[in-house]
């Protein structure tokens, strides 16, 4: 008899316990879209590329395009974040228009790495080990997205 | 320790585990009371299917938990510890089909109910892992669709990929929350729930109600895409106002009428035997 209470007790300490620390976590692992961010434009200020506006793709605001400029000709890259999957992947060919500037083709970047498409699979399983790293304490960044660049003007990089 | 019990904490624990942090961010977001009228950010087929779950479960004639049962619970709780929704999902799934496939037998309350806890539990992996590998072709399909129809109304709409272009300029773009993919999920979830509780025998002629089930609940969808298009109000009717309570309930009523009806008719077709609860 004692056993089975102490079973059940076990087994129900274990599963509080998983509720605890889903509660406990941190409510920002989602999204970081301002540390995304912060860190692209770090990233671009090393390569001569300063932050110069943005804009929304859509009207509920929901995908954004930032514009980098770079210091030394009239030209830059657009940048918008893609979290979920390839959803704003054709509203960003449309909408990722810069003032009358000529644009160049869309490419993907996950990681470090460069694709000509969006990255589905590689977004997927980043993201899913990502999570395994978080969970283990290996790493302590939000969920990374895909970044859908543009080039705009007439620099020759 | 019966089964019951120990199942119906397993399962418990397992759906606390699953839904907390979506649920405290929608209280949080919301406020309880707002929560509590909209499902605590849940749709309300998922708690229907849960209810229906643990009332079968309460049908079933207790035995003692076998040495089996208490492992598997205690490897599905030590899944839970992971802290991620998707793996407290899984964890479920997986007891869930250990006891439907390998507890009970196959013409028991307690199978069903555990069928239904699986549907229940595989639907948001399940749902999470198509969305996010095959959105591409979910969005584009469900776009086609869209154009199709408006063609029949004006031949000015085009589409570009997943964006549909109406002919007064008015722009909309199929989002994965919209894709016709989520709400034939939960259209399956309802109608596979209801089967499952008033029917103990599963035959396999009831699989061929689910397509037109699909294909009336993706009409549905696809005609509220259309008449989004047309316009900014209409858009905000069919999207956030009246309209898009009333395609959900629609949806709703269709999943429900076609369950009803598989049942009616297969239960008229073998003469209404005991089978049917």
């Amino acid at each position: 008899m004692w056993c089975r209470y102490i079973l059940i007790s076990l087994l129900l300490f274990i599963g509080v316990s998983g509720i605890a620390l889903k509660m406990t976590g941190r409510n920002n692992v989602e999204r970081s879209d301002q540390r995304e961010i912060e860190l692209l434009t770090q990233y671009m200020s090393a390569r001569g590329l300063m932050p110069a506006e943005m804009f929304d793709l859509n009207n509920e605001g929901s995908f954004t395009a930032h514009v980098y400029r770079h210091k030394t000709c009239d030209g830059g890259l657009l940048i918008s974040p893609m979290y979920r999957n390839s959803e704003a992947v054709d509203l960003f060919s449309r909408q990722a228009i810069y003032r009358d500037y000529r644009m160049g083709s869309v490419f993907y970047s996950l990681d470090g790495e460069i694709y000509d498409d969006f990255p589905t699979l590689d977004l997927w399983l980043f993201q899913k080990i990502n999570a395994v790293k978080r969970i283990a304490g290996l790493s302590d960044g939000g969920i990374s997205p895909v970044l859908a660049i543009r080039r705009f003007g007439h620099c020759k990089r | 320790m019966p089964r019951l019990k120990l199942f119906s904490i397993v399962f418990a624990l397992g759906l606390v585990n699953a839904m907390i942090r979506p649920v405290r961010e929608h209280v949080i977001e919301f406020g309880f009371v707002d929560s509590l009228i909209g499902g605590f950010g849940i749709s309300f087929i998922v708690w229907f299917g849960i209810y229906c779950s643990f009332d079968l479960l309460r049908k079933y004639s207790d035995q003692k938990a076998s040495r089996n049962d208490w492992a598997m619970a205690f490897l599905t709780m030590v899944l839970l510890l992971i802290p991620s929704a998707f793996m407290s999902w899984i964890a479920l799934s997986i007891f869930a089909g250990y006891c439907g496939f390998f507890v009970f037998q196959s013409v028991t309350f307690g199978r069903n109910s555990c069928l239904i806890m699986l549907a229940v539990a595989l639907r948001v992996p399940v749902s999470d892992i198509c969305l996010k590998l095959s959105a591409d072709a979910l969005l584009q399909f469900d776009a086609m669709a869209t154009l199709s129809l408006l063609s029949m109304v004006s031949s000015e709409a085009t589409r570009q990929g997943n964006i549909i272009i109406g002919a007064g300029g008015h722009e909309l773009l199929i989002m994965t929350g919209c894709a016709s993919f989520t709400n034939i999920s939960l259209a399956f979830l309802l109608w596979f729930t209801v089967v499952r509780t008033q029917m103990l025998c599963y035959r396999a002629a009831l699989t061929l109600y689910i397509v037109p089930l699909t294909i009336i609940v993706m009409g549905i969808n696809i005609s509220r895409l259309s008449l989004m298009t047309l316009s900014q109000e209409q858009y905000f009717f069919y999207h956030d106002g009246l309209g898009a309570d009333i395609v959900n309930a629609l949806i709703l009523l269709v999943a429900l009428g076609m369950a009803f009806l598989s049942v009616y008719l297969e239960e008229r077709k073998h003469g209404g035997k005991a089978y049917v609860v």
